[in-house]
């Protein structure tokens, strides 16, 4: 596979340039935005493989950016980089269209894998998303997903025993070893899964996620 | 009628009043034998007109309720009929519209740029008033004249009202209190006039103009001080806040860094005191930390918390679900502990994972390391880690514990607790 080309979006210089050296040599680091409209217009001009978007920015942060070019660039793909754990946030940006989330304490082995997966048009869980989803899609009926849509609030036994998996800690291909499937197989449960966080109610899946952070 | 934002606007309207005050006043006092109120409406209905061609049309003219109705042209054009049409109705529409102005009136502070223009509603006002007094003329209105004034100057002096409550500017408050003046000396030459008619002037018509005045003058004044102090109190919880705020950035981040500073030759040492802060900032942030009963949740991360810094290794935390700590979710808190600390002694430095799910039928724990891993049963029989704060102490509380090498190496030690309905 070609080297991604990636586009850094982080109001923090310092930490702009702490990704590009973390992953010098493993991407091709295309440009670097430090505000909402320069990411906005750069990611248009150079169109990358790969967007790393830090979640909180003035201007509506990584979220404003993805919602405003997801419809547009269906080939880029939006990898959500935070510090927060709150889950609305998370959540709120994989609905709009990222494809995935990492915390920035990310290994830097783990940061350059993931930017590779969302290259290739596959979903990167972190371990913390894994538990948001598996806690908003928990089989009980009584919570908002269950009630708007069954099929979208219902995830298959296989895609659970995987998100579990990555929540434990596992990487895609310990998963794999786990339940005797391949990696590829793997992936494919987690894009299942994110489309389906993707397609459910924004507004019942918010409230849901404000509602955990009040009683977390 | 409730804001006349333009000085010239305002003093305009306020002279008109005035003088149709003092037209009112001779004609009472049978110096004028005018088909006044034909006249009143004429001059009422130019200045209406007047005042709407003068005030641009502007969208944030309305705000609230009345601003979803107007956001249609159609909308509009429709409440503005129909609040001419139903002036004949005991006045009716130009005081249900002048009520509904209020709620633009009694918006807190509506945003730079969303201050309705009150020459417009002052406008429409007019015109409404204008056919109200048209139809009076040729005695076409329902409803008493006793009934009609009372509606009239009912809403009139509310408008007065809330439109003293706002902060305004220097025209706006000349205006309003020409109009208050206005509006008062009408009141009191009608109901003085009315009184007459009835046979006799009473104490009651100065003892009620004065109390209307009373309430025009001071009660905007005491709504507005109201207003004043509880953004005042509001301001200074703020202020409270921020400083509580840099407070705390104080005792920790900043001791932190002065830490950091004098620790920067060993490297573990500042990862750790380092990783305690993230921590310790992160449930400031975003509120993780939890008042109240004690959860597994919580009583979870803070084993996790204790066992990064005793042993200088990332502790990664997912939990899913919660529940109020009881006897037996303590003993699988305590054995995660265990477990957490043994990884952390056999993880080589790689962060360790501790995922927890609890719902109703149980309660579960995984801690995973990439450590070389072990096998239970080549632990030697003196090693109690395991075996006793671990798989016994699990047992003993109804739970079981299992120990295995993880695929991709490591170990992850399984805890589970059912848990009664």
């Amino acid at each position: 596979m070609s080297t991604p080309r990636v586009v850094i979006v982080d109001d923090h210089a310092l930490f702009r340039d702490g990704v590009r050296s973390r992953l010098a040599g493993e991407v091709e680091v295309a440009g670097e935005a430090g505000t909402v409209a320069e990411a906005i217009a750069l990611i248009r001009k150079v169109r990358p493989d790969v967007v790393l978007l830090d979640v909180h920015m003035p201007a509506g942060g990584g979220l404003a950016v993805v919602s405003a070019l997801a419809p547009e660039l269906p080939e880029v793909g939006f990898l959500a980089l935070s510090v927060s754990d709150a889950p609305e946030d998370v959540i709120e940006l994989v609905h709009a269209g990222a494809r995935g989330y990492v915390t920035k304490t990310i290994e830097p082995g783990e940061l350059a894998d993931a930017v590779r997966r969302v290259a290739a048009g596959d979903a990167v869980f972190s371990p913390r998303l894994a538990g948001f989803v598996l806690d908003a899609f928990a089989g009980d009926a009584t919570l908002p997903l269950a009630q708007v849509d069954p099929e979208l609030a219902s995830l298959t036994p296989r895609e659970r025993e995987v998100l579990h998996l990555i929540a434990r800690g596992y990487l895609y291909k310990e998963v794999g070893l786990e339940l005797a499937i391949s990696p590829k197989t793997v992936e494919h449960h987690v894009s299942a899964v994110l489309r389906k966080l993707q397609l459910s109610n924004r507004h019942q899946l918010s409230r849901w996620a404000a509602e955990r952070r009040l009683v977390d | 009628m409730t804001r006349v934002g333009d000085r010239n606007g305002g003093l305009a309207l306020g002279l008109l009043i005035v003088g149709a005050g003092m037209v009112l006043i001779l004609d009472r006092a049978g110096a004028l034998t005018l088909a006044w109120d034909l006249a009143g409406a004429l001059v009422t209905l130019v200045a209406g007109v007047g005042l709407l061609t003068v005030a641009p049309a502007s969208r944030a003219q309305y705000v609230g309720t009345l601003a979803r109705i107007t956001r249609d042209r159609g909308n509009l054009w429709a409440l503005r009929a129909a609040t001419v049409a139903t002036a004949p109705l005991a006045g009716l529409g130009p005081a249900v519209y002048g009520l509904l102005t209020l709620r633009q009136a009694l918006a807190p502070e509506p945003p730079a740029g969303d201050q309705p223009d009150g020459r417009r509603s002052a406008g429409t006002g007019l015109v409404g008033l204008s056919v109200v007094l048209a139809a009076d003329a040729a005695g076409l209105t329902l409803g008493s004249d006793a009934l009609l004034w009372g509606v009239l100057g009912g809403s009139a002096g509310l408008s007065l009202y809330w439109w003293g409550a706002k902060p305004m500017r220097e025209g706006g408050r000349v205006a309003f209190l020409l109009l208050s003046g206005a509006v008062l000396l009408w009141l009191a030459t009608v109901s003085i006039a009315s009184s007459q008619g009835a046979g006799g002037t009473s104490v009651v018509v100065p003892a009620v103009a004065g109390a209307v005045l009373a309430l025009l003058v001071l009660g905007p004044r005491w709504t507005r001080t109201q207003r004043e102090l509880a953004a005042e109190r509001e301001e200074r919880a703020r202020t409270m806040e921020r400083s509580e705020l840099a407070e705390k950035v104080h005792d920790s981040v900043l001791q932190t860094l002065a830490l950091i500073q004098s620790r920067a030759d060993d490297p573990a040492e500042v990862k750790a005191l380092a990783r305690s802060q993230e921590r310790d900032l992160r449930e400031r942030l975003f509120g993780e930390r939890t008042e109240g009963p004690a959860s597994v949740g919580t009583a979870l991360r803070a084993v996790a918390a204790e066992v990064e810094d005793a042993y200088r290794v990332k502790v990664e935390v997912v939990i899913v679900g919660d529940a109020e700590l009881d006897e037996p979710t303590a003993a699988l808190v305590a054995a995660a502990r265990e477990a957490l600390a043994n990884a952390a002694k056999h993880a080589g430095g790689a962060p360790v994972s501790l995922f927890a799910e609890i719902n109703e039928r149980q309660a579960s724990a995984f801690v995973r390391d990439r450590g070389p891993g072990f096998d239970l049963e080549a632990v030697p029989a003196d090693r109690r880690g395991v075996r006793d704060s671990i798989v016994a102490r699990m047992v003993r509380h109804g739970g079981h514990a299992a120990v295995r090498t993880a695929p991709g190496g490591g170990c992850e030690v399984r805890l589970v607790q059912e848990r009664r309905r």
